[in-house]
């Protein structure tokens, strides 16, 4: 078989299907909202596509569309107020309500308080079971610093939820 | 880290849970997307030209219908902190065009979905086609209902095309490296690259077919991980003392010592201690291969921790006298913790600091992006004075003119966890902390002490005399002594709390080693009416020195053993609004023309929870007023009890009473002033008449908890109707079991003893019980009065009660204890 019908689209559009929802739940939990973790996941992938070049050929591409999102994730608030002055400027826009989460909502408040590295590394931990190494790979963050930060999100969801943190 | 297997892991359940409803949603929403529109829409171009503010960030530029000068304003908004050139555009239609690296629009990707029989999806052996969520682990057949799953020749878009044979659930399978992953008409999958049947070529399986067979741990290092936390290899034994993490550096990315599950710097990390932790060796030092030391800390979440020792100091133990300032750290540097709003160049100018000076001290800082809660150093700024004020005992360990010193660690627990949040050190002069001994030392035991003579009283923190009188004045001792190198004249000085003729309470030092002073209480003299003595909080406080407190268990003594009282002369009670008092009167001269004895004699002062029992210390009655006697009182009721030996015991037994005690001598008397307890009494729920009390383990019962197995407990009550014995017994019973139909008809009992009363009166009556150990399960007991022989049948009341293996309650197990009302058995 001729593998060079494999074209960078194709490959493209594989990786955009399979990342989407992992990266929206990722970026969606770093920045408390959905709807914000869908555009950051559509931010990040459109990132990835317009690198698709550098990006295909990376070990782990999928590490490289997480950090991105987890960063525009991580500097969305700071930047909410440019947002707002800038959609000021454009005049109106549409305005759709926010999503509702899936799953416990006590737990998702109780995610929602930490800090956003801590609830970056806890969805990394939990939703895509990775590993504290790849994690901190992923976020480029000593081991120790991802050690740490998994281990304080952990106490304070342990403290919210009620669990005595042993 | 924490064990964090998915059964003691609650809280990774429940995150674990929640994210996946949430991916499982949105994966449908996705699919659904993607099935209805192109995949161009799909990728939701539009939304992304309609926020601007979105496609500023991700380095779009908009050139849509917006003038000019909006467009410039956003573009200096969408200055992004990696200063990424812009790599994509959208056009004036609200498309989104992706741009290349050189500026130029590539083409949005428009990919063909390899669709129905035939269709071959792309692939090629040994090459991952699908990024890192591949994995080369070992696999296993799992997960098809059939119990059997296909594999192809080639990734198919079909499950039937191209079948080479087809696989058990738990073949194991080899993969090869090859992978690749396309939308079909059956939906998305990734396809594996497996090793073919010997002899075969490589075959394609689609991965949801597999399930990863778990890694085998490392096998753990023998040499490196002791099983004996108490292990030591070092040359010296570990000293059980605080230690202070001392010369890690603050401006450590990752903030201070890293703590190891084993000794060496490649064992996996538990957690990071601060730079100004104080943590709790326990015995276990190890040699790493070049000769370091390790020490094991109090594990916090494992049974082992261990950090390099280098960077530990033992602390000594240290007295703060006086008024002190601390500082936060000892270089100066102030650690700012971020808040929202704050910014590196902002920092920066409100700490009149450069920018790169900033950074410089702060490595591990993003310059871009800081979060809430980052501790940032801020260099060359002295953190804001703390007051402390002593004398206070603690830690410290000296260095130069400062010392560190961290308050009121206790030196018996040093073989606990450290909790979450350790105990923290800060730095104070030199001049005001005296290392080497602490302020106090735990005096044993605690009592009153009667002050005679001229008393001076003298400052805790200046020791100046505070307050002076004359005596006899009980002082109640707190139970520390002050250390003679800390005392004026290297002598030493007892804590006490006093109660001045004007009511005032103090707190100060006496020489407890007077010739002025006797342990015990002042004998004093006086009436002992209310008008003329009323209700007084005798000892400072109330609930934390002297009789007026309501620790249960504790005991006192009092009087003279030369006393030429011989017996109990009078009970007498008296009420008004704010106290009952009980008067306890001795005499002398027993049937032989009694009267008042004026010298108390020797006795014991026992108090429970919620009695309050006199006894003769060493002392036998050759008479008494009567056998037994009962008083009632607000609240309680007392009982006058002799025993066979002549011994006599007073005991007050009652409900939410808070009990002060005095003595008095000519006449001799116990004064004992009953107040309203400001103290819940969880076991005042428990009906036997109406005083039935419950004491010991069984009343931690009534909170759910089982009680431990070989606990001894013990039953206590009192109430009516009453005989001179009672009867009690105890069935085992399954779980669940509906008490009062079991009492209807019940089995023989396990257990059926007798057990004595203290007394009786009209009916009333107490008794104390020590019920035998019994086996881990479920059982009902009944106290009551003694077996019937008439027809009323066993009258008593109940206690559904669990024998728990451990601790902890089981889960589905034995719900709670409770407490049955007035239970009647039918007559035998």
């Amino acid at each position: 078989m001729d593998s060079t019908v494999v074209s960078t689209q194709t490959a493209f559009e594989v990786f955009y299907r399979r990342e989407y929802p992992s990266l929206t739940v990722v970026a969606g939990t770093v920045a408390a909202d959905r709807s914000a973790g869908e555009d950051i996941a559509q931010e990040a992938l459109a990132k990835a596509s317009g690198q698709w070049a550098k990006v295909s050929v990376m070990d782990k591409p999928g590490a490289w569309v997480r950090r991105v999102a987890i960063n525009l994730a991580i500097g969305r608030k700071r930047r909410s107020v440019i947002e707002a002055k800038a959609l000021l400027k454009i005049g109106p826009t549409i305005v759709t309500a926010a999503e509702t989460r899936r799953g416990d909502p006590a737990v998702w408040a109780a995610v929602d308080q930490l800090a956003p590295k801590q609830r970056a590394v806890i969805a990394l931990h939990y939703l895509e079971d990775l590993p504290v190494a790849e994690i901190a790979e992923i976020m480029e963050i000593s081991l120790s610093a991802a050690t740490s930060n998994l281990h304080k999100a952990r106490a304070n969801l342990a403290d919210t939820l009620g669990e005595s943190h042993g | 880290m924490a064990d964090q297997t998915p059964d003691n892991d609650p809280v990774g359940n429940q995150l674990r849970a929640t994210f996946a409803a949430e991916h499982a949603d949105i994966e449908r929403r996705h699919l659904a997307q993607g099935a209805a529109s192109t995949p161009a829409r799909s990728l939701k171009w539009v939304r992304f030209a309609m926020a601007a503010a979105v496609v500023a960030i991700a380095g779009f530029v908009f050139i849509g219908t917006r003038s000019n000068d909006q467009a410039a304003e956003l573009d200096v908004a969408a200055q992004t902190p990696d200063n990424e050139t812009p790599d994509s555009q959208v056009p004036a239609g609200g498309t989104l065009v992706p741009l290349d690296e050189s500026g130029q629009p590539i083409p949005t990707p428009s990919i063909p979905i390899p669709s129905g029989p035939g269709v071959m999806v792309p692939n090629q052996t040994s090459v991952n086609m699908c990024g890192d969520s591949f994995r080369s682990d070992a696999y296993v057949v799992d997960a098809n209902p059939a119990g059997t799953v296909p594999v192809h020749a080639e990734p198919e878009a079909s499950a039937e095309i191209g079948v080479t044979r087809m696989l058990l659930d738990g073949t194991a399978v080899e993969v090869t490296g090859g992978c690749t992953s396309a939308a079909t008409s059956m939906g998305t999958f990734q396809w594996f690259e497996i090793r073919g049947a010997p002899g075969e070529p490589n075959e394609w399986i689609r991965s949801d077919y597999l399930a990863a067979q778990a890694q085998p741990e490392p096998p753990s290092d023998p040499a490196r991980i002791p099983s004996d936390p108490a292990r030591n290899e070092c040359s010296e034994p570990v000293r059980l003392v605080p230690h202070l993490v001392w010369g890690v550096a603050v401006t450590d990315p990752d903030g201070g010592l890293i703590a190891h599950t084993a000794a060496g710097v490649n064992e996996p990390v538990t957690r990071i201690l601060w730079f100004d932790e104080v943590v709790s060796p326990s015995r276990g030092c190890l040699l790493t291969p070049n000769g370091v030391r390790w020490y094991e800390l109090g594990a916090q979440s494992g049974p082992f921790e261990w950090v390099n020792a280098q960077y530990l100091r033992a602390a000594e133990p240290a007295c703060l006298r006086g008024e002190q300032f601390g500082t936060q750290s000892r270089n100066g540097l102030l650690i700012h913790t971020v808040v929202d709003g704050d910014t590196v160049r902002a920092l920066a100018a409100r700490y009149n600091i450069a920018f790169e000076e900033l950074l410089a001290a702060n490595p591990q800082l993003d310059p871009n992006v800081v979060i809430g809660g980052d501790p940032i150093w801020i260099p060359g700024v002295l953190a804001g004075p703390s007051l402390i004020v002593g004398p206070l005992d603690g830690w410290a360990v000296i260095d130069g003119d400062l010392v560190a010193f961290v308050p009121s660690i206790d030196p018996n627990n040093l073989d606990l966890a450290p909790s979450e949040f350790s105990e923290r050190y800060r730095w104070y002069p030199a001049d005001g902390i005296v290392v080497g001994a602490p302020c106090f030392q735990e005096e044993q035991p605690r009592g009153p002490i009667c002050l005679s003579g001229d008393i001076q009283l003298l400052g805790l923190e200046q020791p100046e005399p505070v307050w002076t009188g004359t005596g006899p004045l009980t002082a109640w001792r707190t139970g520390r002594i002050i250390t003679p190198s800390q005392a004026p004249g290297n002598t030493d000085l007892a804590e006490v709390s006093i109660v001045t003729d004007e009511d005032q309470r103090l707190t100060g030092l006496i020489n407890p080693t007077s010739d002025d002073s006797v342990d015990g209480h002042c004998l004093l003299t006086g009436s002992d009416l209310l008008a003329d003595q009323p209700c007084t909080r005798v000892a400072g406080g109330g609930r934390t020195a002297g009789l007026g407190t309501n620790e249960a268990n504790r005991s006192w003594t009092a009087g003279d053993p030369a006393s030429a009282a011989d017996h109990v002369h009078d009970i007498r009670t008296e009420s008004n609004d704010d106290c009952t008092r009980i008067v306890i009167e001795f005499g002398e001269g027993a049937n032989q023309g009694e009267s008042s004895a004026a010298v108390l004699p020797a006795l014991v002062v026992d108090q429970q929870l919620e009695s309050v029992r006199v006894t003769a210390d060493g002392w036998q009655l050759s008479s008494a007023f009567g056998d037994s006697d009962r008083i009632d009182y607000d609240g309680g009721i007392g009982l006058l009890t002799l025993t066979l030996n002549y011994e006599f015991a007073v005991e007050l037994m009652h409900r939410e009473m808070e009990p002060q005690v005095r003595f008095l001598n000519d006449p001799a008397r116990v004064v004992i002033d009953l107040f309203p307890a400001e103290f819940p009494n969880p076991t005042s729920t428990g009906p036997f008449g109406e005083r039935f009390v419950l004491r010991g383990p069984i009343q931690q019962d009534l909170s759910g908890q089982g009680i431990p197995v070989n606990t001894d407990i013990m039953v206590a009550g009192f109430g009516r109707p009453f005989e001179a014995a009672g009867l009690y017994r105890i069935w085992s019973v399954p779980n669940g079991v509906d008490a009062e139909a079991f009492l209807a008809d019940p089995p023989e009992p396990l257990i059926e003893e007798f057990f004595p009363t203290s007394g009786w009166a009209e009916g009333w009556g107490s008794f104390f019980i020590d019920l035998p150990h019994l086996e881990p399960g479920a059982y009902l007991a009944v106290f009551g009065e003694l077996p019937p022989t008439d027809e009323i049948g066993f009258y008593g009341t109940g206690q559904l009660f669990r024998i728990a293996d451990a601790p902890a309650e089981e889960p589905g197990g034995w719900p709670e204890a409770v407490l049955l009302p007035n239970v009647q058995l039918p007559p035998e």
